[in-house]
């Protein structure tokens, strides 16, 4: 992007669309399934890591202020929901998606691609986990054993990423050509 | 601007001592309330907390029904707290049976349940209180000022909070965008949860791909529409609202410090 002023804006945009795919979800226990890790993953390697790291940083803050941008609507009482974590691992894990599919031209390696969504998927799951095992001991004051929280807060959406990480490696490349076209004019 | 927020989140409209309040004073306030009840235990601080958060709403002029409405959301935290604490807590049992052949609720459990989710719901309302009362462009105004500092670190608070200012006017037009798009699909024929994965795959792409190039597209014109008005990232702007602190502060200041005493005083107590 040439000016700053174009990044403010391409990042603001990009946070609006990370709304839209809070809202289209499937509940299925504590932690709804939902596009948005596919959204954070792509924004971060299309924009690139910092940029990607920014907007998602622009949406939690944002959702932490009462818009309804969560899955389950926003207000600074979601700090204390055990989903808060995935949240919170988002400006990571899209910086880390963004860095690793790097700035290559168009089209870059399909593999790359894949590599980029996978490591991105751990990331998220290496914060928000921990998360829920602290807000259920913390908030709810009832310790769970760890490899319980494994089976409420990973296992169940591990196939689901798999499909995500397969289709986000295909899209990446024709949503970066889109980016590029307006850039060039 | 402010008739087109109203529409996005909590914000309720109404002319009250809260809405008033400088956001500054209103996010520092909540902050410092959530950290005090966080380490309470004792009914009697829990109690007088809630009994100050339902005057609060009443001075503020939401009605409770709206209120509660938008609590539901977290309904399911409570119930899930409260079912944790019944079933897993050991101690003398409620029953002679077990429920359901395995479940024994305690009189500890039902105690213990009670309080941390009332405790929860208290600190739940108070922070709801303040996205009820304090649009959105306002907290941003809030926070803007209150990290002002950072400036002096070369954080860019500035661009950050026009930045936030047109995510919030955009989402409403972005999500009829995505809409448009799904809508356009499906005219062509695309359907969801129909298909292979190969063909499911097909569908979700020609949708996500259109949005992105949508968004991109508008990031272009808006950037364009900024730099033809003269905005540069680089100069000070100035606000049409100014932030002052007045007498109404400095009176809410004295309230909430005497709720912090009150509160610790009580959990002293017991």
């Amino acid at each position: 992007m040439k000016s700053r002023t174009r990044k403010i804006a391409l990042v603001a945009l990009t946070v609006g669309l990370m709304t839209a795919g809070a809202y289209i979800r499937i509940p299925i226990g504590p932690v709804p399934v939902t596009l948005q890790t596919l959204f954070v993953l792509i924004g971060g390697a299309v924009l690139g890591p910092g940029l990607g790291a920014t907007a998602m940083t622009a949406y939690i803050l944002l959702g932490l202020m009462g818009l309804p941008v969560f899955s389950a609507g926003g207000g600074p009482q979601y700090v204390l929901s055990p989903t808060f974590g995935y949240l919170l691992s988002f400006p990571l894990a899209s910086a880390a998606a963004g860095w690793i599919a790097g700035r290559s031209p168009s089209g870059s390696g399909l593999w790359r691609n894949v590599l980029a969504l996978s490591v991105g998927t751990a990331i998220i799951y290496c914060v928000g986990v921990p998360y829920l095992a602290l807000n259920l001991r913390r908030i709810q004051e009832k310790s769970v054993a760890f490899p319980a929280v494994l089976m409420m807060g990973m296992v169940p959406f591990l196939p689901g990423d798999l499909a995500k990480i397969v289709f986000g490696s295909l899209v990446i490349g024709p949503v970066r050509r889109s980016l590029d076209q307006i850039r060039t004019g | 601007m402010r008739s087109l927020e109203i529409t996005l989140g909590n914000y309720y409209p109404a002319e009250s001592a809260v809405h008033r309040l400088d956001p500054r004073f209103k996010l520092l306030a909540v902050t410092f309330l959530m950290a005090v009840t966080f380490i309470t235990r004792a009914p009697w601080a829990v109690t007088f907390h809630t009994l100050a958060v339902v005057c609060l709403v009443r001075l503020s002029g939401i009605p409770v029904r709206y209120f509660l409405r938008t609590l539901r959301f977290f309904l399911w935290l409570f119930i899930f707290t409260g079912i944790l604490h019944l079933c897993f807590t050991p101690g003398r049992p409620l029953t002679d049976e077990p429920i359901l052949g395995f479940l024994q609720i305690t009189q500890e459990g039902l105690a213990r349940g009670g309080l941390i989710s009332w405790r929860l719901l208290a600190i739940i309302s108070l922070s709801a209180l303040l996205t009820h009362s304090t649009t959105p462009l306002e907290i941003t105004r809030g926070m803007e000022s209150l990290l002002s500092p950072l400036e002096r670190f070369r954080f860019p608070v500035q661009d950050f909070a026009l930045m936030m200012m047109m995510a919030i006017r955009f989402i409403p037009v972005l999500s009829d965008e995505a809409q448009r798009v799904w809508k356009a699909q499906r005219s062509r024929g695309a359907h969801f949860g129909r298909g292979g994965v190969k063909r499911r795959a097909n569908t979700l792409m020609s949708i996500l791909i259109p949005v992105f190039a949508g968004v991109f597209r508008r990031a272009d014109d808006l950037a364009t529409a900024l730099e033809a008005r003269g905005y540069s990232p680089d100069r000070r702007r100035t606000s049409m609202v100014r932030l002052v602190w007045t007498a109404k502060e400095t009176h809410a200041l004295i309230f909430v410090a005497l709720w912090i005493l009150a509160v610790l005083a009580l959990e002293r107590m017991v």
